[in-house]
């Protein structure tokens, strides 16, 4: 027996002593040992038995057998490869591959045989549209791959596979268009994802932590998106998306702040409510931000702004109230958090206990009471109501906490303070970029048309890609004939 | 790394305390006041302030009960600023100033003169300088007397009525910032709204004169068509004209008008052109006007706005030879170098006028279905 034979032995040693973990199954051929390595909750044991035993062991075969002959000859599997280096053994295994080991050659046999229990396709949970495909991603990443197959039926569409983590060895697929996306973001994110060393990875909101260039910054870099639709529109657009073994939520890149606030539906819709829809998400943007701010800024330092008839009802409305503007402001808006937050994470049956509640307590109780001036309960309400406009809460997520600054430094310098700290968040957003593309292009920098596509939007009317993506092809028309 | 953010954070807790707005209030810890009465007594200066009542809870316009919705606080003193010192004696809370819509001076304080208050509202940044000035007389308890039972204050009340007669060009504009304008002048004259309290009500009785500061003369109500036309740019106002042995109401437009000047022979001329669009709103008739009748009405019209303008310029000329139309303004323009060099309120009081009027009459047939009418509106003779 050569030292490779015995090197396998040992792996078919230290396998079979750990056997309430892996199976191992042996059939013996003519003085050769076959040795079937895997993982039972990882493998499909029907096809395993159909289709590798059950050929093995009727084979008729004078000579003995080698991985050659077994895969071009008697195992019923398309998706069978031959190896030969042996410390990938343990890997494959471990990962719901079936190893098949013969006792006289080096070479073996990874076949893929596995199976995942998973949910089947799910109704979108936060990307919701009235129109539209509701096919979303599911945490079987084969399955997600597919679903984008079935949709983009083009060669240049490249899937590269890599692992992350060292013990949970999870599997990440890097999906683009070859001719179209921006070859330094496609660098960038690969050497990212190559260069992870971490115990695990089980989600991919933990990966794009990983990926970010500003790792600290408040503002999404990444979109996120579980509808299978948009994660094929983000490519075509020339986006690069990231699916993570484990996770039903795919992640794109590059992303701008105004993808943020654009919506499946403006596309598949006329495009004039397109247009009206992302008008309305930046003003209910801006006013989730300000709007409490503003409220504290008119009351406690420049009443002067209203109609005096409304600073008499202001100071009627506030008459009974113990707390000052700023007090007030705090305290229903760390209630209303606490609600949001209750009726996020709760079973939706306590949903609507809760809902109720909040609504007797805040709504009339408190006002009742004189806790609270009813026009701050209609403004906090709009604030509340503004947040939920925008269709990716991940951008409305750090405009909630920047809402308590602005609060803050209003009530501390008045309209000076919104002013400044509007500002400050402005300069900010300018300043940083998604790999590469800068955050709020293309108002900075200017691009016209980009900036006009921003808003009225239609693919009927937009024949080009954005400009300031750098793509490779910037035409939304056929691939060009040297490609294809 | 760690050391910039402790120094980020140092110099924003410095900047916070020392730069900060601590002493702001909430606009509830304030004093509202609506309407301030200036007025004078006995060589005192009197205030009379109207606050809006903040306890009741109920907002101005409501119509809701629950007790007194604006208390009136007087204070007197030698100066305006000891008469201020009176008034703050009294309240509870500092008055804001900022959603006071009317400064009214009583007739003694007028006579008095108004620019040495107006020259305060200018220093007083809270004042709005929206704000409208009028003139009432001396009692004015009355005023806030006549408002009472109104859910509104008498500063909006009176706001509302210049300002509803503003639109259609019924009144002057007396806004603050227009008055300190005109007080800024070489030849400050103007006129300032004279209100009423009559059968409880506020009424707009006339225009105080306010010629260098001081109230001179009062115009009547009926007297001020002319004035009106003569100030505003664009005027709606209604005639009863006289045509045949019937009268028609016409509603009259003012769509513009051109002011050319000359000086002739030592003598101010002024030809002034105005544009009507007239609409026949009824007659006192069954029978439609005919061409005939339109000219006729026509001519009436035109005459009895002439009348308006004469005696519009008449009392301007002759009463208190006051300027109030700003007149000087275009011959000013035009003959800086005599202008500069004459005295005008001489050379106005003898300025010869001559107007010319263009109107389009309407009409206004689209009565009620007449068929004694055929379809153009004229009537079967």
């Amino acid at each position: 027996m050569s030292n490779q034979n015995q090197n396998h032995n040992d792996i078919i040693e230290i396998f079979k002593k750990n056997s309430d973990n892996f199976s191992t199954r042996t059939i013996d051929f003519l003085n050769n040992t076959i040795t079937i390595i895997y993982i039972k909750e990882l493998t499909d044991r029907q096809s395993l038995s159909q289709f590798i035993v059950k050929p093995l062991i009727d084979a008729e075969y004078n000579s003995r057998l080698n991985a050659q002959t077994v895969l071009n000859n008697i195992i019923y599997l398309d998706d069978c490869k031959i190896k030969s280096e042996k410390n990938e053994i343990e890997s494959f295994i471990m990962t719901g591959f079936t190893v098949i080991l013969f006792s006289d050659s080096t070479d073996y046999l990874v076949a893929n045989v596995k199976t995942v229990p998973h949910r089947s396709i799910p109704d979108p949970e936060f990307n919701y549209v009235l129109r539209g495909p509701r096919e979303c991603f599911i945490e079987h990443l084969d399955t997600n791959i597919s679903l984008i197959r079935y949709r983009l039926k083009n060669k240049n569409l490249r899937i590269s596979y890599h692992t992350v983590g060292a013990r949970s060895k999870s599997r990440v697929a890097v999906v683009y268009f070859e001719d179209i996306a921006n070859n330094h973001a496609v660098t960038q994110i690969k050497q990212r994802i190559d260069s992870i060393d971490i115990d695990g990875i089980l989600e991919s909101g933990e990966l794009q932590s990983f990926l970010l260039n500003h790792k600290l910054n408040l503002f999404p870099q990444m979109g996120i998106v579980e509808r299978v639709d948009m994660a094929c529109d983000a490519m075509l657009e020339g986006k690069i998306t990231i699916y993570i073994e484990g996770s039903g939520i795919a992640l794109i890149a590059p992303k701008t702040f105004r993808e943020f606030l654009w919506s499946c539906e403006d596309m598949y819709d006329n495009k004039y409510i397109g247009f009206f829809l992302r008008i309305l998400r930046i003003i209910s943007l801006i006013l989730t931000s300000i709007i409490s701010s503003l409220y504290i800024a008119t009351v406690a330092f420049h009443s002067d702004l209203l109609p005096s008839q409304y600073i008499i009802m202001i100071a009627q409305t506030r008459s009974q109230v113990p707390f000052n503007a700023f007090i007030e402001v705090m305290i229903i808006e760390i209630i209303v958090e606490l609600l949001r937050e209750a009726l996020l994470r709760v079973p939706s049956k306590y949903g609507t206990a809760i809902g109720i509640v909040g609504a007797i307590i805040i709504g009339d109780a408190a006002i009742t009471a004189g806790i609270f001036s009813p026009l701050l309960l209609i403004v906090v309400a709009l604030s509340l109501i503004c947040s939920f406009i925008p269709s990716d809460f991940t951008l409305v997520n750090p405009f909630r906490i920047i809402k308590f600054f602005l609060i803050i430094l209003t009530a501390v310098f008045g309209f000076f303070g919104l002013v400044l700290g509007i500002t400050f968040v402005l300069a900010h957003l300018v300043s940083i970029n998604s790999f590469g593309v800068p955050y709020f292009a293309p108002v900075t920098p200017f691009i016209r048309k980009d900036a006009i596509k921003s808003v009225f939007y239609n693919k009927a009317l937009a024949k080009k890609r954005p400009y300031f993506l750098n793509l490779k092809d910037a035409t939304r028309t056929s691939d060009p004939p040297n490609t294809d | 790394m760690f050391r910039r953010i402790i120094i980020s954070v140092l110099i924003f807790i410095v900047s916070l305390s020392f730069c900060s707005c601590w002493d702001s209030l909430d606009v509830n810890e304030k004093g509202m006041a609506t309407t301030i009465v200036v007025g004078k007594e006995d060589d005192e200066d009197i205030f009379w302030v109207e606050f809006a009542n903040l306890g009741g809870g109920q907002s101005e316009g409501s119509g809701d009960g629950g007790g007194e919705k604006f208390t009136i606080v007087k204070a007197t003193g030698e100066t305006y600023a000891m008469t201020r010192k009176a008034l703050d004696n009294k309240l509870p809370k500092p008055t804001f100033l900022g959603t006071v819509r009317i400064v009214a001076f009583t007739e003694s304080m007028a006579k008095e003169g108004v620019a040495e208050y107006c020259n305060r509202m200018r220093n007083l940044q809270e004042y709005r300088k929206a704000l409208n000035i009028i003139v009432i007389p001396d009692e004015a308890e009355e005023l806030f007397d006549a408002n009472k039972e109104s859910s509104m204050s008498t500063g909006h009340t009176i706001e509302a009525t210049v300002h509803k007669l503003n639109k259609t060009g019924n009144s002057v504009d007396s806004s603050l910032s227009q008055i300190l304008d005109w007080l800024s002048g070489k030849h400050n004259c103007f006129l300032l709204p004279h209100f009423v309290a009559e059968e409880e009500l506020l009424n707009l009785d006339g225009y105080s004169v306010i010629n260098e500061g001081d109230l001179v003369s009062f115009i009547p109500m009926d007297e001020s068509t002319g004035i009106h036309y003569l100030l505003n740019d664009f005027v709606i106002s209604t005639y009863t004209v006289p045509y045949d042995k019937y009268n028609a109401t016409v509603e009259v437009h003012l769509k513009g008008k051109k002011v050319e000047t000359s000086y002739r022979n030592n003598q101010v001329n002024y030809d002034i052109h105005f544009d009507f669009f007239a609409l026949v709103k009824y007659l006192d008739t069954t029978k439609n006007l005919t061409t005939t009748y339109e000219l006729e009405v026509e001519e009436n019209l035109a005459d009895l706005i002439a009348d308006d303008l004469n005696i519009a310029i008449n009392t301007s000329q002759t009463e208190p030879q006051s300027d109030y139309f700003d007149l000087c303004e275009y011959f000013r323009v035009k003959y800086p170098n005599i202008f500069k060099d004459m005295d005008w309120e001489e050379e106005y009081a003898n300025a010869k006028f001559k107007f010319s009027l263009n109107i389009n009459l309407l009409p206004g047939r689209e009565y009620d279905y007449n068929p004694q009418v055929d379809w153009k509106g004229k009537e079967d003779e």
